[in-house]
């Protein structure tokens, strides 16, 4: 679990972080870029000599020089389609193996999250988040060498290439170079934000359809197909309202850098004019200033383009680095030496609410011994989800402690915590993968012929082999039950061989002869060797069928301990809760 | 799920498309005639203003030369050459910020005509791919049809650039006009090839992206179970191996997209070195200006513009057209063309002038085609008033035969008559007022507690009071800060399991429905809830229900029990006949029951 440490992210660190493993890579993309660049500022200067030397006159060059002339460029022209497609590759390669890292970097970061984080955003978002984001920061990667530093150095290039001609021009050029990109610049700082709320409002559009896509049957058999729709015509206008605005912002850019070029045109026109006329340069070289000056327009536009780019990449960094400063309230732990064997388990004066809530959880204290099991009842609400939630550090508690084989949870590792319990809840979450990769929660290392074992004493024998390609079949391919999904939920559980099983309201949607399964299934859980000690347990139910196993049973009633005892005792004392509900099960059963 | 294959076997079929794509963005434009028409209006201008440019620039350079030509003179050629340098960037804004304006409607457009269909069109509607694919599709296949009619816009005004100036550069020279052109037809040859290798690289690349984006959202959905099964790391390294194999499709991609464009700047460059080889005699004759010269580069150099964007149309003709194959698999039962259609499919609105007396189903038959499982010849009737509740084990079919009741999957067969009188399409017919729901597994969004009750509908205080009672909300809304105001977090997970159930029975109640479904919806409550919950539902009188359940309450309150095996009907009857009659239900009732034996 322990990640090093995440490297802080503004662009600078973003590229060295990123880049830096690349090296290699970077510099022969660096090499065909200078190719590139010096390709193409050799065009100009053999449209100089045409103009200076075709026509007849005492410079006159022979035929042959000028077909040779016209030979060069065509070669020049071949061999920049070379370097550029090089470069791209590179720069595209560098580019992608960059990003991909982020992608997964900032998903271990995510999912190293508490859930406070996730019960406060949608799916949808978070995939804008890890992937949308990071897309935009894609462009920046791999077109930041390509185009802001290419285009530089092509401008820095042509600079000189005119100075060389006449210092004045070349002053006056660089001047205005150096202007214009004071000026877009400036101009970035303003678009940024106007990108952050464009990418804000996407986000928006995509976590409303990936919600509404999930639920689309209670959204039509509950007629609600009006408001869905009123719904995405609200977010519709909210996103083209920040689009459009962004748009001016990046078109008022362009259209200042556009206005800028006009004037670098016109300081290398006069300024020519002014020199041919009075004879110091020819008129090969006032072409040749307007040729390169035409060049500027280019890197100059492509820089404001870019820098577009970049303020919408600048709006995914942003975004990226806010959820890398999140972290997780949940500090983990040094580690903890558990001997072997069931844990025994206790809670000491656990108090906990979920944030802005009234607390879920009162002063919660009891003891199970290892080996036995905890039968947790309660209305809904009343907090058995939360305190098996917090067991797994899944929130941090406010107060108390949660003892497991005598050390405070906090201690151990989450790793390790997480891997001593398993947990089988209501909700199966399933992957779009082999039957499988969602069996082992995609573990190579265990064996087929041990999942095969599981599937079939869990009772999915007879479902397994109807599927096509057996364990290699896309889950999402066949009909999965709801009483099946819960069955592999078992099955995930049994692979894991926890010292601790928890099984939260987990026979509450099966059918009777499914809990039949399941209760052989749990007697294996539970006790997998009968030599050796059972495991420690804790089962959620409202049916009472399944209170049949435990020990000791508790019962929280908004968040308090109601009552706490060994099972027989609490039945057998007419005057305690359980046994008044004992009796009202029953009551039913007898009329 | 015939909507994918078919589209598939249409791409491998044709991978060209069937001008479909054509079809599509103008339907696009005709929605949006104003926009259209300006955006056409606007790029021809912004297009057409360098050719006076070259025309000024000609000028001023034969003026220094020695040749002039024009009357005017030099500083006024000069201010008229910066002035056509200067024009066009304000046409351009103001024709960029009509293709904003533009492809954002456009955009909306296609999400809501895909999402209106999901959600109102009649028929049983199944997503064709997961939830983060099919965001995908919302999000990156519109923008990628919508990209098609950006080339329209750009290749209007390039037509006009390019017909002019080849007219232009003609009138002075025919010979070099004419070598000046072969490029551009060299250019159009070589992107449509380029073009066709891009549709293919570019379908792996989104493929790929789908599958990124798709496994992100299962695994930000699944974050309890990843991180109680310390899945992590497994996760990540499956993501990176998804990762890679996007970044390969990626990069072959972009590729292809860099040389469709570095491509034609280069034969362009090359264009212009045939312009040098050829002129360089007529130069050296006089029968060639170097005003003439710089106008045949000036042109020369934009001219490969106009036949990159052909074949940048041809490549995003290709995407779009698989762009609208993904879109339209969703769109399984429209119309042709839906995807484009100016007006979106209309929410259904139940035509409710027939309250229910009695529901028939005749012979239902419902199976998945994959595993043949489902429910077979299922019939039963529902009387206004009635309980009928459903039983049976796992996979017999309880969830089918309640959605196939809603229309939400296919029926092969049977009919559904509402008092005698057949039910053409449930899926538009079976809603509120007639008939409302509650799921096994019901969603609620991340909205406020109320704006997930009301979906849509008027509050009028009173009947959200009594929604509320009905579904035994009350003490667990006394109990939040925020009341009503709660926002539900994602998928509702700040809820409890009971609390979801009973918020998605009060959002069905508010309906007021004829016919309640309901699949198991009390099965994360505990016992005294669920009697209330019974109690309350049934006592009210007037409400007919259809219950999926395992409660021996439920068993006991119904005037029907239907018990479900493999699909089929296997027993029927009230409690007592059924207890007398078949040894299965006695098994399930036993089964129910085991709690009491248990003592």
């Amino acid at each position: 679990m322990t990640e090093s440490p995440r490297p802080r992210l503004d662009f600078r660190a973003a590229l060295a972080a990123y880049l830096g493993p690349q090296k290699g890579r970077v510099a022969i993309l660096s090499l065909f870029l200078l190719a590139a660049i010096g390709l193409q500022l050799l065009g100009p200067l053999i449209l100089k000599r045409f103009v200076d030397n075709a026509a007849p006159g005492p410079a006159a060059l022979p035929m042959t020089s000028l077909w040779a002339l016209a030979g060069v460029y065509i070669a020049a022209a071949l061999l920049t389609q070379g370097a550029q497609v090089g470069a791209a590759w590179f720069s595209e390669q560098v580019g992608w193996t960059a990003t991909n890292r982020l992608r997964r970097d900032l998903a271990a970061h995510v999912l190293g999250l508490d859930l406070t984080f996730h019960n406060a955003r949608t799916p949808g978002e978070l995939i804008e988040r890890v992937d949308g984001d990071v897309t935009a920061l894609a462009t920046f990667f791999s077109q930041f060498v390509m185009q802001i530093l290419g285009s530089a150095l092509l401008l820095t290039g042509i600079i000189v290439l005119i100075t060389l001609q006449d210092w004045r021009i070349g002053l006056a050029l660089g001047l205005f170079a150096i202007l214009a990109a004071f000026l877009i610049s400036r101009t970035t700082q303003i678009g940024a934000p106007r990108w952050a709320s464009e990418r804000q409002a996407r986000s928006d559009v995509a976590g409303f359809l990936e919600e509404r896509l999930g639920g689309l049957d209670d959204i039509r058999a509950n007629g609600g197909a009006s408001h869905v729709m009123d719904r995405h015509g609200e977010l519709t206008v909210a996103l083209n309202r920040a689009g459009r605005r962004a748009g001016r912002m990046g078109l008022a850019m362009n259209t200042s850098i556009n206005a800028l070029y006009t004037i670098g045109l016109g300081i290398s026109l006069i300024g020519g004019i002014l020199l041919f006329q009075s004879r110091q340069v020819s008129l090969g070289t006032v072409y040749l200033f307007v040729q390169y000056t035409g060049m500027m327009a280019n890197p100059l536009a492509q820089i404001g383009m870019q820098l577009q780019q970049f303020q919408s990449a600048g709006a995914g960094l942003g975004r990226v680095r806010r959820i890398q400063a999140i972290s997780t309230r949940i500090a983990d732990g040094t580690g903890v030496a558990w001997p072997s064997g069931p844990p025994g388990l206790a809670f000491r004066h656990v108090t906990f609410a979920y944030e802005g809530r009234g607390p879920v959880l009162q002063d919660v204290s009891f003891d199970l011994a290892a080996g036995q099991t905890l039968g947790l009842l309660g209305r809904t609400g009343s907090g058995k989800t939360t305190l098996i939630r917090l067991l797994f550090r899944l929130y941090e508690i406010g107060e108390g402690e949660i003892l497991l084989g005598g050390q405070d949870i906090r201690q151990a590792t989450l790793a390790q915590l997480r891997a001593g319990i398993g947990v089988v809840t209501q909700e199966v979450q399933l992957f779009e993968a082999s039957v499988r990769e969602n069996v082992t929660l995609f573990d190579p290392a265990i064996a087929d012929a041990r999942i095969l074992t599981v599937l079939d004493e869990i009772g999915l024998g007879p479902w397994l082999s109807r599927l096509p390609a057996g364990l290699d079949s896309d889950l999402t391919a066949g009909g999965l039950s709801a009483g099946e999904a819960q069955l592999l939920a078992f099955a995930r559980v049994f692979l894991r061989e926890p010292s601790l099983v928890v099984l939260d309201e987990a026979s509450s949607r099966l059918d009777p002869a499914t809990d039949r399964l399941i209760e052989q299934a749990m007697d294996r859980l539970l006790r997998p060797d009968p030599a050796r000690p059972p495991r420690t347990a804790i089962i959620i139910a409202h049916k009472l069928a399944t209170v049949r196993r435990a020990d000791r049973i508790l019962i929280l009633d908004h968040g308090k301990v109601a009552e706490f005892g060994a099972r027989a005792d609490l039945a057998a004392d007419p005057g305690s809760r359980f046994s008044g509900l004992l009796r009202s099960g029953i009551e039913g059963v007898l009329t | 799920m015939t909507a994918t294959t078919d589209s598939a076997r249409a791409e491998t079929l044709d991978p060209a498309g069937q001008g479909g794509a054509w079809r599509h963005g103008w339907g696009l434009a005709r929605a949006h005639p104003w926009l259209f028409t300006a955006n056409i209006a606007g790029y021809i201008v912004f297009y057409s203003l360098p050719l006076l440019g070259g025309l000024f620039m000609r000028a001023v350079f034969d003026r220094l030369g020695g040749h002039a030509r024009a009357g005017l003179d030099l500083w006024t050629l000069v201010g008229l050459l910066l002035g056509a340098q200067l024009l066009p960037q304000l046409v351009l804004f103001g024709a960029s910020a009509a293709w904003f304006a533009f492809a954002y409607a456009m955009e909306g457009m296609l999400r809501r005509n895909l999402l209106g269909h999901l959600v109102a069109a009649p028929g049983p509607k199944s997503l064709p791919a997961s939830v983060g694919d099919m965001v995908s599709r919302f999000r990156d296949d519109a923008l990628a049809i919508v990209w098609f009619v950006e080339a329209w816009v750009d290749l209007s005004g390039l037509i006009v650039f390019t017909i002019v100036s080849l007219t232009i550069m003609a009138s002075i020279s025919p010979a070099i006009a004419a070598v000046a052109a072969v490029p551009m037809v060299l250019i159009v040859i070589l992107t449509n090839h380029l073009a066709l290798r891009i549709h293919h690289y570019r379908r792996l690349n989104r493929e790929a992206t789908a599958r990124v984006t798709g496994f992100l959202g299962e695994t930000f959905g699944a974050v309890q179970a990843i991180q109680v099964a310390s899945a992590e790391h497994r996760i990540l390294s499956r993501l990176t191996a998804l990762n890679d194999t996007r970044r390969k499709a990626a990069v072959a991609d972009q590729i292809f997209n860099v040389m469709l464009d570095t491509v034609s700047n280069n034969m362009g460059r090359i264009g212009l070195g045939l312009v040098l080889l050829i002129s360089a005699g007529a130069l050296r004759q006089g029968a060639f200006t170097v005003g003439d010269f710089t106008l045949f580069v000036a042109y020369t150099g934009f001219a490969s513009v106009g036949p990159q964007w052909i074949g940048r149309l041809m490549a995003r003709r290709r995407t779009a057209a698989v762009s609208i194959g993904r879109m339209e698999a969703g769109l399984e039962g429209a119309a042709p063309y839906a995807l484009t259609a100016p007006r979106p499919t209309p929410p259904p609105i139940a035509d409710y002038n027939d309250p229910l007396d009695v529901l028939q189903a005749r012979g239902l038959t419902s199976l998945y085609s994959d595993t043949r499982r489902g429910i077979e010849d299922v019939s039963l009737t529902l009387r206004r008033g009635g309980l009928t509740v459903v039983a049976g084990e796992v996979g017999a079919g309880k969830t089918t035969l309640i959605k196939a009741l809603l229309g939400l999957v296919p029926l092969q067969g049977g009919e559904i008559l509402w008092n005698g009188r057949p039910v053409a399409d449930p899926a538009t017919f079976m809603i509120p007022p007639h008939c409302a729901y509650t799921a096994q597994a019901p969603r609620l969004f991340s909205e406020s507690l109320r704006d997930n009750l009301l979906m849509g509908i008027d509050d009028d205080g009173a009947a959200l009071a009594r929604a509320i009672r009905l579904a035994i909300l009350e003490d667990d809304l006394a109990e939040m800060e925020k009341g009503l105001e709660t926002i539900v977090g994602t998928r509702g997970v700040t809820l409890s399991g009971g609390q979801l159930q009973r918020a998605a029975a009060a959002r069905m109640f508010l309906r007021e429905p004829d016919l309640i479904l309901l699949d198991d919806a009390s099965s994360a409550l505990d016992v005294r809830t669920e009697r209330l919950f019974w109690q309350r539902l049934l006592d009210g009188g007037g409400r007919t229900c259809l219950a999926v359940s395992h409660r021996p309450e439920a068993y006991r309150r119904a005037d029907e029990i239907i018990l479900l095996s493999h699909g089929r009907v296997a027993a029927r009857g009230t409690l007592e006949s059924l207890l007398e009659t078949s040894a299965d239900f006695r098994q399930t009732w036993r089964d129910i029951t085991l709690a009491g034996e248990a003592r």
